[in-house]
């Protein structure tokens, strides 16, 4: 009856489409199904339900290990909303990962800050799972949709620490600041609706490449670039970061471990798909329109990161500004994207360079924030530069694994940030682009100094008469999340190969 | 029909600027009442009736006696708000961005017909899901809500289902955020 009457005709979703979404029903169950057990759990008992959190990521992983075989062609399901491809599951892993190493380190970091609460892991969880929603996303409704789920969830930790003002002051930071970028990105999705017609990436790269005229619809293109300045918000572009330093300060350390890095790989991952692939235009060179204002924002990041980074004394500001820069470095790989080679082809070059960077950034960033969120003393943050001082000396090994990190995150071999540089970089000289690749390296100079400037503190003995600082105990899944972090960051620094080979893979297969 | 458009759109406008430029919270709540029941009766000019009272429903309705609620809870003071300084500057910006593109959309022809895009050719077969596929004469005979529902839970199932999702959260978080006394 509804069918006949239907001006339209309408497509039910089937099986196939379910399969699509295998990983998310997987976490989306987990999640739930936590829910209902932190009800029955006893409060004392709050580390089990890490455990059921960390099971239905490991589950999550499997699915999306199958699915990374099982999806090759990819396919588009639910009428063209949502991307089952190798794309998404590549993001997808590295989602489900540091969401796994946050897990580890959660339990003991919230217990000594007296906030170990059910909810925390099933938040932890929703946003994960917004994040792969994001990541698959083909239409402009799932993307705005997942940017709310995974924001929401974020909004609720960053002031997860109910009775601390700072925690709380983060959270509405975050959540004032964050719905004025959705009133952006929603904006400009309606500008490209009005002139495009449609919500799916698909129709809307084709009505963009069936454009007859040479001149640009100024409309089109002010839905496009306010767009971009909802994403910028959320991978913390300068000069749309300014909610960065406060809300990553303000939030429990744990939190902002997660956040810091999971945030920017879903948005990235996004960022790629609508623009590097959906609004290059084909034929019609659209991407030159918007192209260099991605270029500006890039290098106003890695300028104003690393600048403002210099004069941090606070180890989790210091960490957002670096946080910044490293957006504007990725930013590059998403600038430079769809380039055409002189030969006639189009590079993905810029694009591989993003994900193997999101690979490296993940595991490095969550490293540096691990080893501040594990050592954290009861009831406080580790937060100035002080409480690092003299760190060597009572914990070599966590303090020459921050080291590495941080050698990491300035981009020094044999790391993971080095290959993650260097593929950005020569994909911006491949692209003709080679101011942008002189700003990231004269601004990655810069950074070691900050960088370099912690590492040192950490092997200076502490200040006559100074007290030294109350370190935590690491413990065993502490010990386990930093020797993982360790070896994924010299893993991909030495043998770029696996993750590249895979990044590849996965650009083969992605579909807009 | 014009005409109506034009009236419309003038109170929305109109009332928008009340909203930014109104020195008592509670009249700029008041504007924004206006603003979202003018917003309900362009769908209705649209042939969109079930809209048109899901916009009155939930937005004239239910959202703004939440906001008049907390206004009159909170009672801030006229004297709270600044005289006009950054709003203004912010609202004047605002307005000359949105009329100028207004003015290119005129200029431009957001061209309301069955030919879409800059002459593309829409509403076929292999593209279903166009907004302009929608003709007051097969929607009204297939019903409003019909349509509504037929295209919410077929083609739109994932948003609809995320949007469930999305609310659970924020169930969560606003039990967890006011709960009084930690457990």
């Amino acid at each position: 009856m509804l069918i006949a009457a239907s001006p339209v005709p309408l497509t039910f979703p089937g099986g196939r489409d379910l399969i699509g979404i295998l990983p998310e029903l997987v976490l989306g169950g987990a999640f739930l199904l936590l829910m209902l057990l932190d009800l029955v759990i006893p409060a004392s008992r709050r580390s089990w339900l890490a455990g059921f959190a960390l099971l239905g990521i490991a589950a999550t992983f499997g699915v999306t290990i199958w699915a990374w075989f099982d999806a090759n062609p990819g396919r588009l399901v639910y009428s063209g909303s949502f991307a089952y491809d190798r794309f998404a599951l590549f993001v997808d892993a590295i989602l489900l990962v540091s969401a796994g190493l946050v897990v580890m380190i959660s339990p003991n970091y919230l217990n000594r800050r007296g906030i170990h609460y059910g909810e925390y892991y099933a938040l932890i969880l929703a946003a994960t799972l917004g994040m792969m929603l994001l990541a698959g996303a083909t239409s402009l409704m799932v993307i705005f949709l997942a940017i709310e789920l995974l924001s929401l969830a974020l909004y609720v930790l960053s002031g997860f620490s109910r009775h601390e003002e700072r925690s709380q002051e983060a959270a509405l930071k975050y959540l004032l600041l964050g719905g004025f970028a959705s009133g952006f990105l929603l904006f400009g999705m309606a500008l490209i609706y009005g002139e495009t017609g449609h919500t799916q990436l698909a129709q809307i790269a084709a009505a963009i490449q069936g454009q007859t005229t040479l001149t640009v619809d100024p409309l089109l293109l002010a839905g496009v670039l306010l767009l971009f300045i909802g994403f910028a918000f959320k991978i913390s572009a300068a000069p749309f970061h300014s909610w960065t330093p406060d809300v990553y300060q303000g939030a429990p350390t744990s939190v902002t471990t997660f956040m810091s890095v999971t945030t920017k790989v879903a948005a990235f991952a996004a960022l790629v798909r609508v623009f590097t692939y959906t609004f290059d235009g084909g034929g019609t060179h659209f991407y030159q329109h918007w192209e260099p204002v991605v270029a500006l924002v890039a290098i106003t990041s890695m300028v104003v990161g690393n600048i403002a980074a210099l004069t941090q004394t606070s180890v989790k500001r210091m960490l957002a500004y670096s946080g910044i820069a490293q957006a504007g470095y990725i930013l590059i790989g998403v600038a430079v994207g769809p380039v055409l080679l002189p030969s006639g082809q189009t590079s993905s070059f810029g694009t591989i360079g993003v994900l193997y960077y999101l690979a490296a950034y993940a595991v490095t960033n969550i490293g540096a924030f691990a080893v501040i969120t594990i050592m954290a003393g009861r009831g406080e943050d580790l937060d100035s530069y002080d409480g690092l001082r003299g760190l060597a000396h009572r914990r070599p090994f966590v303090a020459a694994s921050m080291a590495l990190f941080l050698f990491s995150l300035g981009g020094f071999p044999p790391t993971a940030g080095f290959f993650g540089k260097f593929l950005v970089f020569t994909a911006a000289i491949n692209a003709g682009q080679v101011p942008l690749a002189l700003w990231g390296i004269a601004t990655s100079a810069v950074s070691a100094f900050y960088y370099l400037r912690v590492g040192l503190l950490m092997y200076q003995r502490p200040a006559e008469g100074a007290e030294e600082y109350r370190w935590s105990r690491t413990g065993f899944s502490g010990s386990a999340v930093l020797v993982a972090t360790t070896a994924g960051t010299l893993i991909l620094g030495v043998m770029i190969v696996l993750v590249y080979t895979a990044a590849t893979a996965s650009l083969k297969g992605l579909i807009v | 029909m014009t005409v109506l458009f034009a009236v419309v759109i003038a109170l929305a406008a109109v009332s928008s600027l009340g909203v930014v430029f109104s020195r008592q919270t509670i009249y700029s709540a008041l504007s924004l009442v206006l603003t979202v029941s003018m917003l309900a009766v362009l769908f209705l000019l649209l042939n969109a009736q079930f809209l048109f009272a899901v916009q009155l429903i939930i937005y004239a309705g239910a959202v703004m006696v939440l906001f008049v609620f907390i206004v009159a809870l909170l009672s801030p003071d006229a004297e709270d708000r600044p005289a006009l300084d950054l709003r203004a500057v912010i609202g004047i910006t605002g307005v000359v961005v949105v009329t100028a593109l207004v003015f290119i959309a005129a200029r431009n022809g957001i061209t309301y017909s069955t030919n879409g895009f800059h002459g593309t050719v829409v509403g076929t077969a292999s593209d279903p899901y166009h907004t302009f596929n929608f003709p007051q004469d097969a929607v009204n005979n297939a019903g409003n809500v019909q349509t509504v529902a037929g295209q919410l839970f077929t083609n739109y199932l994932l948003p609809f289902e995320i949007t469930s999702m999305l609310l659970l959260v924020a169930a969560i978080g606003a039990v967890y955020l006011t709960r009084r006394s930690s457990r």
